[in-house]
């Protein structure tokens, strides 16, 4: 029982509380998706900061949970503050008024009540395989074997994974540290690095995934009259598409539903999607010519860390569609002064970029 | 592998594409908001240019690899475009043709995809660290407190040992599937096992455990090399090696 409230702590509770120091930046709708999603990937972003350095210089596994652990407490301080800060000066009312919804004729409301059954229903199934169906893959013996090395035996990247001999240290890998992440997550909950990679993983990044495409048909069909079918619909072909995204063994559909424990599903499936509504909300003020606030930049660069930790990858793409987007946003608006700010995100993945190339 | 190549291995049947060609067309036609049409229509654009120019390829194949050059087809929206292309049309459409479309859109999509969960990879879970049980037993059967162990297992386990446990090493692991089979794994693979070649490369190894199927036709016998059967797992049979004190590779 303690456990599972740990867990709930530590996946929900903290996650969601941390997220509130960006939560102006979502002004209806959504917000304690938005605040649990964005507070995840704070923690991930600051874990990466913190952990990168601490394996380079060779310190062990239990060290970097109490680093983190300050972390968490840091970061929770400052959600704490920011709240005061903005119920004092009143900013918490500029949240907009919630949406009317609109009143549709009595088919309508059934349709909207029957695709919001089955988009849960798919979701439930894809929930529900993965925790009573095990995939044969090939690259969990590498990333959970590090996950399990760590949980038990306080050693990231020196150890070989496949083998269990000491080895030199894997300075490659531990640039996207992701599998430490779950061990931190496995010892925190107290259960085994695998059961916290095959089980815990999948049950964190499924809600996640859904809950970006949630954000995103949200803010998508916003401006279709709000019509209450129309986002039961979106999520439903979503859950669809992810079902038969067996098309592909590459497609990112088919890393969720196999490797959802592996950094380059979640880089995939929540990371990508992430930044795609960050741009969409950036792009959103350039289109109504409202001011673009820093925390937008600050979160967008926390992204970035992020995809950092979950594959070295990260590093490459995420700065690449972010450059191609952004490039395009500032040029087709004239807001030439975001370049600067542009820049300013794109200095820590390039930087690991470079840190990885060098290796 | 050419980016022609890894395109058309990443969109699989082709299907999927040409249903996120159309919807990106309709958006093109259709969508009135600057913000949406340069994030699903002109930066998707600009992104295959970006694959498909052959510098960048060759740079990014060459800094990279090749095997993850299809990671950049990860940046278009095809999931986001897809669903809200249908919900537009849909939305465009007047009574039951709108949910007519729908469902055609459904089945388009279950017809042009594969049922992820179809795959062969798939099997029920054995226990909540989703390892075959067996790995599991011989594992509790054979760790010892605090200690390292080595021990040489048949290759269809290598997979899941060091998932299961960090006290078990392995003289051989993954890389045997991608680097071919070592002598150890050659000589435990076969269907009759030569008892004295076997235990000479295991002493060789310092591997405290050696388990096979008991299938296994035995050239020789075990216990003449210091083994003694420690314990049956289903189909499997552990022998350990008593002239190998227990110690931690890592020493």
């Amino acid at each position: 029982m303690i456990k599972i409230l740990l867990t709930v702590m530590i996946l929900i509770a903290l996650p969601t509380a941390v997220g509130t120091i960006f939560l102006p930046l979502q002004k209806k709708g959504g917000r304690i998706v938005f605040s649990w999603i964005f507070g995840m990937i704070t923690l991930w972003g600051g874990f990466q900061l913190l952990c990168v350095p601490m394996i380079l210089r060779n310190q062990r596994f239990l060290q970097i949970v109490w680093a983190n652990r300050i972390l968490w407490l840091c970061l929770l301080l400052l959600a704490a503050v920011l709240a005061i800060f903005r119920k004092r000066a009143g900013r918490m009312e500029a949240v907009a008024p919630k949406e009317e919804k609109e009143q549709g004729t009595v088919p309508q409301k059934r349709i909207t009540i029957g695709l919001w059954v089955l988009f849960f229903a798919l979701f439930l199934l894809q929930v529900v395989c993965s925790v009573f169906l095990a995939y044969e893959e090939g690259d969990d013996s590498f990333y959970v074997a590090i996950t399990t090395a760590c949980r038990d035996d306080n050693v990231p990247y020196s150890i070989e994974p496949y083998t269990g001999l000491t080895t030199g240290l894997d300075v490659r890998h531990a640039f996207a540290p992701f599998p430490v992440w779950v061990a931190l997550l496995a010892r925190s909950a107290g259960v085994s690095g695998a059961a916290a990679s095959h089980v815990g993983m999948p049950l964190l990044i499924l809600p996640m995934a859904y809950g970006l495409l949630y954000l995103i048909g949200k803010k998508l069909l916003a401006g279709e009259g709000g019509k209450g079918w129309q986002l039961p619909l979106f999520l439903s072909a979503a859950a669809l598409l992810v079902i038969f995204g067996g098309y592909s063994t590459y497609s990112p559909e088919n890393f969720l539903l196999v490797r959802a424990t592996q950094g380059k599903a979640v880089l995939a499936n929540v990371i990508i999607p992430s930044l795609f509504y960050l741009l969409l909300l950036w792009m959103e003020k350039l289109e109504k010519k409202e001011p673009v606030p820093i925390s937008c930049f600050f979160l967008t660069a926390i992204v970035m860390v992020a995809g950092c930790l979950c594959s070295t990858m990260g590093g490459m793409l995420l700065p690449m569609i972010y450059g191609i987007a952004g490039l395009c946003g500032v040029v087709a608006y004239k807001r030439w002064k975001h370049l600067i700010g542009m820049g300013c995100v794109l200095l820590v993945p390039f930087g690991f970029a470079v840190l990885y190339l060098l290796n | 592998m050419t980016a022609f190549q890894t395109f058309r291995g990443y969109m699989g049947t082709g299907l999927i594409l040409i249903w996120y060609l159309a919807m990106v067309v309709f958006l093109f036609v259709t969508e009135k908001r600057k913000d949406r049409r340069i994030l699903l229509i002109y930066v998707p654009f600009l992104l295959l240019l970006l694959f498909f120019n052959p510098l960048f390829d060759k740079l990014f194949q060459r800094f990279l690899g090749k095997e993850i050059y299809f990671r950049i087809l990860w940046l278009l929206p095809v999931t986001v475009t897809l669903c809200y292309g249908i919900v537009r049309v849909c939305a465009a459409l007047r009574g039951k043709k709108q949910w007519i479309f729908a469902g055609i859109a459904a089945a388009f999509i279950v017809i042009s995809g594969t049922c992820v969960y179809s795959s062969p990879l798939f099997s029920k879970a054995e226990n909540a660290d989703h390892v075959p049980q067996e790995v599991a037993e011989i594992c509790d059967m054979i760790n010892l407190p605090g200690v390292n162990v080595m021990a040489a297992f048949p290759v269809e386990m290598i997979y899941y040992v060091r998932q299961y446990s960090p006290f078990v090493c392995m003289p051989y692991g993954r890389e045997i599937m991608l680097n071919g089979f070592s002598e150890l794994e050659y000589c435990m693979h076969y269907s009759k096992i030569d008892v004295e070649r076997l235990s000479a490369l295991a002493k060789e190894q310092r591997c405290h455990y050696v388990i096979f199927e008991k299938e296994k036709e035995l050239i020789g016998n075990m216990e003449d090399y210091d083994y003694v059967l420690w314990g049956q797992v289903g189909k499997y049979l552990v022998y350990r090696d008593m002239s190998i004190p227990s110690y931690s590779p890592a020493e």
